[in-house]
């Protein structure tokens, strides 16, 4: 009897200790679900979400015990999701965040640290191949680096060239501000003879919602390097600002050749009117360039052309300002190993590569920039933005909160439009805004 | 005994669930929204303790203060004239007959539409570079008129949206008010020699006292937290001048992430609407008229 109990109690033990070995082995085949918040739904078309459905099935492929849950997220609220979700600690193992709200993130405790996981794991020749290396400084906080650039956009002067070559001027006359000026002046006309112009000279989108960068924003930044110093105090009541918003502010009350509507309209609407052929030039985001010549109605869309931002002097131009997309890694993911794994494939060459074609993205590679593919005329505008990009590119602090300092300055041209504020007045409002935002 | 005592909680039982629904989803909320009040928020983080300084910033803000001067204009204009719309719709279309039910039908698309698809289409409307407004003032010499680049006619198309939605709304709540009315009373007055305005003055005006009670201050406090209209019709502009306070609060909120503040001035609003009760109710009272 006692030595059949002992028989069972040993085998008992001895299946206690196997349960959690039989636990593990099991935990180990089971795959690890990475979730993933981003804009982009892999299951729908487009380039990008190609690119990425692309990234996805070759990373699962690579690593069987991973994969990949995408739940497609609103763009705008992305960061402050994440954020939220980490307060809730729910948030997901990676999330996408834009460089406007860069600051949400580098602010709080939210991300982990990717120095060890991922950019410590490259050779020396991968990081020498990155083509936006301030984008990846802007995310390094003491050390830590707190998220990983995977595309980036920026601001061009798009324009028509039918309506230039009427003009005529070149191209390389709106490489100045005056320059663009000038062009906007010969540009603006009445068609229909009713003492209205039909088409403008330049576009802007000024409303406080759905705002974009303006020649105020940009000029300022060009004009004075930046608009924050590097401890994110505001640097916009300034004789540079004052300059450039005056400027912004004369197209419509002084030289006509913005429509004063452009007070209430947002960049999407102003967007609308361009394509629709209302307006000679417009700054807008080089990432809607085929957008927009899909939606050309009444030009040739082949008569869309963009150059780099405009300066106050021909010999220096306009800031490329850098924004675009990073993905962070929660710092309290119980598979952040898996999930830096996955940033780091989305950051790889290859990755890259797919980025930029299928994706449509600017190459984030110098390898990519000086492939032969790039050189195809399909790819000029990207050529134009790379070029762009290592010449003037500039990257907010980011630290620096600028999420709706754009609308700060919309909101500063409406009040000096209006006569309601001067020019340094409504610049000290929107440097204070900008400041309590910090 | 048990009987009894089963009984006693019988009313709390059956209020229970609502009772609970009220505390998730309103006290708690409202709770919470004071608890951030009261610090310093940044990143959707709390910071420190900063007692009622969120208050005092708020209160002393001039944006603040001009949206409270852009919601006294807005809401007392749309008031008016809402209110009016709506009474003159009701006194219009009581009598009911084909064409009066058509109409009534017809006042009430606006009401049944989306607010934002609502003031989306009115957005187009008055847009002078995209819309229809050009159709209509380029012929009178005002081709040049942009309604919504003006701040003083951004905001009358501001009220026009609040008038030309909730005016369906008003004239719902008046319309059963006067058909509540006994006929026999109108009948009685006519017989008496009474004329329109005397019936009117006499006989319909006293008997709507409450629906035009109900009815004042349910718009009175809809057109007070009105978000919706300035958001997509005018964005708050030109200029600031048609930024209400809740559109205030909600960029203080949800874009600038500013949420010790963003929560003192909720905190403010609810309280105002509050205060915006009570005083109506009291000033009807003390009218006797309750």
């Amino acid at each position: 009897m006692t030595i059949q109990v002992t028989r069972r109690v040993a085998l008992a033990g001895a299946g206690a200790l196997a349960v959690p070995a039989i636990w593990r082995n099991a935990a180990a085949q089971t795959p690890a679900t990475v979730t993933m918040w981003t804009f982009l739904d892999p299951a729908k078309p487009g380039g990008r979400e190609t690119a990425l459905k692309q990234m996805i099935e070759s990373f699962e492929a690579k690593n069987p015990n991973v994969k990949i849950r995408v739940e497609p997220q609103v763009w705008t609220t992305l960061a402050e999701k994440f954020v939220l979700g980490h307060n809730t600690r729910n948030a997901p193992d990676i999330g996408w965040v834009n460089a406007e709200n860069l600051g949400l993130i580098l602010n709080t405790d939210a991300a982990a640290d990717l120095k060890p996981l991922v950019v410590d794991t490259w050779s020396a020749q991968r990081r020498d191949d990155l083509a936006v290396p301030a984008a990846l400084q802007a995310v390094t906080v003491g050390g830590k680096v707190l998220a990983m650039p995977l595309m980036a956009i920026t601001w061009t002067l798009m324009y028509r060239r039918d309506l230039l070559a009427q003009t005529g001027l070149t191209p390389d006359s709106l490489k100045t501000w005056d320059g663009v000026l000038e062009a906007a002046k010969r540009m603006t006309k009445d068609t229909n003879g009713d003492g209205q112009p039909d088409i403008w000279g330049l576009g802007l989108g000024l409303a406080s919602e759905r705002f974009s960068a303006t020649p105020a924003v940009l000029a300022t930044i060009g004009g004075q390097n930046g608009i924050f110093t590097d401890d994110c105090k505001a640097r916009i009541a300034t004789p540079e600002a004052e300059r450039a918003l005056t400027w912004q502010a004369d197209l419509i009350t002084k030289h006509r050749v913005t429509p004063r509507e452009a007070v209430a309209m947002t960049s999407d609407d102003a967007i609308d009117q361009f394509a629709a052929g209302r307006y000679g030039t417009m700054i807008i985001a080089n990432s809607r360039f085929e957008q927009i010549q899909r939606t050309a109605a009444g030009w040739n869309k082949d008569d869309l052309a963009q150059v780099g931002i405009p300066g106050w002097n021909a010999q220096k131009g306009g800031p490329a300002v850098i924004t675009g997309w990073f993905a962070v890694a929660w710092r309290n993911s119980p598979r952040l190993r898996q999930a830096a794994a996955f940033i780091d494939h989305m950051t790889n060459a290859d990755a890259m590569a797919l980025w930029q074609s299928p994706g449509g993205q600017v190459p984030m590679l110098k390898s990519l920039a000086a492939n032969p593919r790039m050189a195809e005329p399909a790819n000029a505008p990207l050529r134009l933005v790379a070029n762009e990009f290592s010449t003037n590119g500039f990257m907010m602090p980011g630290r620096c909160n600028w999420s709706r300092t754009l609308a700060d300055f919309n909101l500063a041209t409406q009040q000096l439009v209006l006569g309601q504020r001067s020019a340094a007045d409504a610049l000290k409002i929107a440097e204070r805004t900008t400041q309590e935002r910090q | 005994m048990e009987t009894r005592r089963a009984e006693f909680w019988v009313p709390y039982r059956l209020i229970a669930p609502a009772v609970a629904l009220e505390a998730g989803l309103v006290i708690g909320p409202l709770l919470v929204g004071f608890w951030y009040s009261l610090h310093n928020v940044r990143f959707f983080q709390i910071r420190s303790f900063v007692g009622w300084d969120n208050y005092m910033r708020v209160v002393t803000s001039p944006e603040v203060l001009g949206s409270l001067a852009a919601t006294a204009i807005f809401a007392f204009f749309s008031l008016i004239l809402t209110f009016a719309l709506g009474f003159a719709l009701a006194l219009w279309l009581e009598r009911d007959g084909r064409s009066a039910t058509l109409m009534r039908a017809i006042v009430l698309v606006p009401y049944m539409i989306a607010m934002l698809v609502g003031s989306m289409l009115l957005k187009w409307l008055f847009s002078q570079e995209a819309g229809l407004s050009q159709l209509a003032l380029g012929p009178l010499g005002m081709g040049d008129v942009s309604i919504l680049a003006n701040p003083k006619s951004a905001m009358a198309a501001l009220v026009f949206n609040a008038m030309w939605r909730d005016a369906a709304f008003a004239m719902i709540m008046l319309l059963a008010g006067l058909k509540s009315i006994p006929p026999s009373l109108h009948l009685a007055a006519r017989v008496d020699g009474a004329d329109a305005w005397m019936r009117f003055r006499r006989i319909t005006l006293p008997l709507l006292r409450i629906p035009i009670l109900i009815t004042v201050v349910r718009l009175l406090i809809h057109f007070v937290n009105i978000l919706t209209f300035p958001l997509i019709l005018t964005g708050g502009g030109p200029g600031n001048s048609t930024e209400v306070v809740v559109l205030r609060m909600f960029r203080l909120g949800f874009q600038d992430h500013i949420l010790g503040p963003a929560n003192a001035l909720a905190i403010l609003v609810f309280l105002a609407n509050l205060a915006l009760v009570a005083m109506l109710l009291l000033l009807f009272r003390r009218a006797g008229r309750l």
